[in-house]
């Protein structure tokens, strides 16, 4: 008896040892207000990988967990999550590194209009200077009292108000791909995207619109990539294009670049750090970069293209690489 | 004398069969391979001793002559791995073949036949395993069914060998019929 | 064993339980054929989604393409390439995109939830592309 059980065993084994990683090809719209798309080996069900989505759309979204602080009062210590409480701590100490991203600027977001409200197909028009200076009085991480151990928040005023939009995506594919069991895959959370198990060729996408790609780089297993740049929302107004990357004068950051590319082991770095080093420009954003050992692509408005210690493979003729370090 | 505690007969007839083995392997990996794109699937003789092995002795005695076949032609190739494929479709294939000749239902040519297809899944999972993917599994048609064929003209040579073969050559002559091995 | 051993010696070439050996055997091959060759029909095509649902297949077979129309998305296909020819959103990325003819290119309509993907045929050079 025990030798069949054995040779049962043998049988048993090596036929299930094939058969546990199946192929998964998923894609969705409607989460984190984009499309998903996963390809890869093993892991959860699509259904389960929504769930999941919607549960940390829940918790990064202004209309989720930050909504108790933003619609709280002075002095009222609001308790939050501790996955929403963390990644607000992550972006505050983030801040501490490099004023180039700021949360807190989402009473400014909303004043341009490019907050929930953004729709595609609206026409909006650029506040005044007395709004912006006013608005201004409500910004800044210091109106905020931050306890750890409770994982309150505390305003100093009641019209300030958190944003994490420039971190939600990048958290929300490095905790799916930690989270879900893939063994292997690539999953893309509305242009952010993480690797796991395996190594993939990413393109980049062209701010100028055209081709569907205008570069290639390899996204490690572990890495996540994220791209901040002036052609994802934005409107004209009389000729001038104004976009959603503000600088710490309530306007949007002025510069040559038109998008920046950033490359890192941790998903909420890698969006924050894109977001940052668009509004640093190249040159200042590379002590940041090192910090949280990060790499980065950086697009000008003419077409060239310059790579911090990221080996990218420029495929269009209209782009030129230019520095590479 | 307790004969049982010291099975030299025994002994010596699986060195030779490993032997016999071993060789007939060998020859069968000078020969070109049967499907090009196929490079390892080989005629399968070897099973004949195994499963020989498997009837005059048993599972324990057969899993030997496997085991000691794989690994010396594996490292005779200087290729580790081919140990690992050959092991893989190795034992699937003997635990069928056990399994069918406790169950003596069917007739040595049909075990035969099933150890082949089995031993062709063997190796299929084993190489899922390793590349991770289910890719191999589109082979599995070919293999079994080249595997099945090339059983049942083993399983006949089997038939033969063991209606022909007198007992004495692989039994001790033994007066009290209980130390049958 | 030795008793094994003679029963064996005694043993027919051919018992009736062979053909449940034989029936086992075809029956794992013709079901491993069908699971793995007829999904494997799939020429190089074009898969269009909505809302992350599949809703129409074309494949490139040299028949007449029609132009298909999905919430407000206008897509054309022709021999090896689609294109969204016109939109109803208002950033037109979707209009501005060049043709995609490689397998896994795709054009995201992101207002009109729809998406226009080449599956088959030759590999892209990217697995995905970041935005």
């Amino acid at each position: 008896m025990k030798k069949i059980a054995a040779v049962l065993l043998m049988v048993f084994i090596a036929v299930s040892l094939a058969a546990c990683a199946p192929n998964r090809e998923y894609m969705g719209f409607g989460f984190m207000g984009t499309f998903y798309s996963f390809k890869g080996v093993g892991g959860v069900e699509q259904k389960e990988l929504e769930k999941k989505l919607l549960e940390l759309e829940n918790l990064v979204s202004v209309d989720g967990e930050l909504k108790k602080i933003n619609e709280a009062k002075a002095g009222e210590a609001v308790k939050v999550d501790a996955a929403t409480y963390s990644l607000i701590k992550f972006a505050v100490d983030f801040n501490k590194n490099s004023s180039a991203l700021d949360i807190s600027l989402y009473p400014i977001v909303k004043l341009w209009g490019f907050d929930n409200t953004f729709n595609e197909n609206s026409s909006l028009t650029p506040p005044d200077d007395q709004s912006i200076t006013q608005t201004l009085t409500h910004v800044g991480l210091d109106l905020f009292e931050f306890d750890d151990e409770n994982m309150t928040v505390t305003k100093k005023d009641d019209l300030a108000a958190l944003d994490l939009g420039a971190l939600g995506k990048g958290y929300a594919v490095s905790y799916l791909l930690e989270k879900c069991g893939f063994k292997e895959g690539i999953l893309n959370l509305g242009g952010t995207i993480g690797a796991i198990g395996k190594e993939y060729k990413v393109g980049i996408e062209p701010p100028f619109g055209g081709e569907s790609y205008f570069a290639v780089f390899t996204l490690k297993s572990g890495e996540v990539c994220s791209t901040s740049g002036n052609y994802q929302r934005n409107y004209v107004y009389e000729g001038t294009l104004y976009h959603h990357i503000f600088g710490d004068n309530g306007r949007p950051v002025e510069n040559s670049l038109a998008s920046v590319t950033v490359v890192c082991g941790s998903g909420a770095a890698a969006d924050a750090l894109s977001t940052a080093c668009y509004v640093l420009g190249a040159e200042k954003s590379k002590e940041l970069l090192d910090l949280y050992d990060a790499s980065a692509v950086f697009v000008y408005e003419d077409k060239n293209v310059s790579s911090y210690k990221l080996d990218v493979n420029v495929t269009s003729k209209d782009y030129k690489l230019k520095v590479e370090e | 004398m307790n004969k049982r505690s010291f099975p030299v007969k025994k002994l010596a007839v699986l060195g030779v069969l490993s032997a016999m083995c071993i060789m007939i392997g060998y020859l069968e990996s000078l020969m070109p391979p049967i499907f090009p794109f196929l490079p390892f699937a080989k005629l399968g003789f070897g099973n004949i001793v195994v499963l020989f092995t498997l009837i005059i002795y048993g599972i324990g005695e057969g899993f030997l002559v496997l085991g000691i076949k794989c690994l010396v032609l594996g490292l005779i190739a200087g290729n580790p791995m081919m140990i690992l494929y050959s092991l893989g479709g190795g034992l699937l294939s003997l635990g069928v073949e056990f399994l069918l000749l406790r169950l003596k239902a069917n007739s040595i040519p049909a075990v035969s036949c099933a150890g082949g297809a089995a031993h062709g899944l063997g190796q299929i999972a084993v190489g899922s395993a390793f590349a991770g993917s289910g890719a191999p599994f589109y082979y599995l048609p070919h293999l079994s069914i080249f595997g099945s064929i090339a059983g049942i003209v083993t399983g006949i040579i089997v038939f033969f060998i063991i209606k022909k073969l007198p007992e004495k050559v692989v039994y001790i002559q033994d007066k009290n019929e209980n130390n049958a091995y | 064993m030795k008793k094994d051993f003679r029963y064996y010696k005694e043993s027919k070439p051919f018992r009736l339980w062979d053909l449940a050996v034989v029936g086992v055997i075809l029956i794992m091959v013709v079901a491993l054929l069908l699971v793995l060759f007829l999904p494997r029909q799939e020429a190089a095509g074009v898969k269009i989604y909505y809302k992350g649902e599949l809703v129409r297949t074309v494949a490139f077979d040299g028949s007449a393409y029609p132009v298909l129309k999905y919430n407000g998305v206008t897509i054309v296909i022709e021999e090896g390439k689609a294109y969204v020819y016109e939109s109803t959103c208002k950033n037109q990325y979707c209009v501005k995109h060049a043709p995609i003819s490689k397998s896994g290119e795709s054009i995201v309509c992101l207002p009109n939830q729809v998406v226009v993907k080449i599956y088959g045929g030759e590999k892209s050079e990217v697995d995905e592309v970041t935005k």
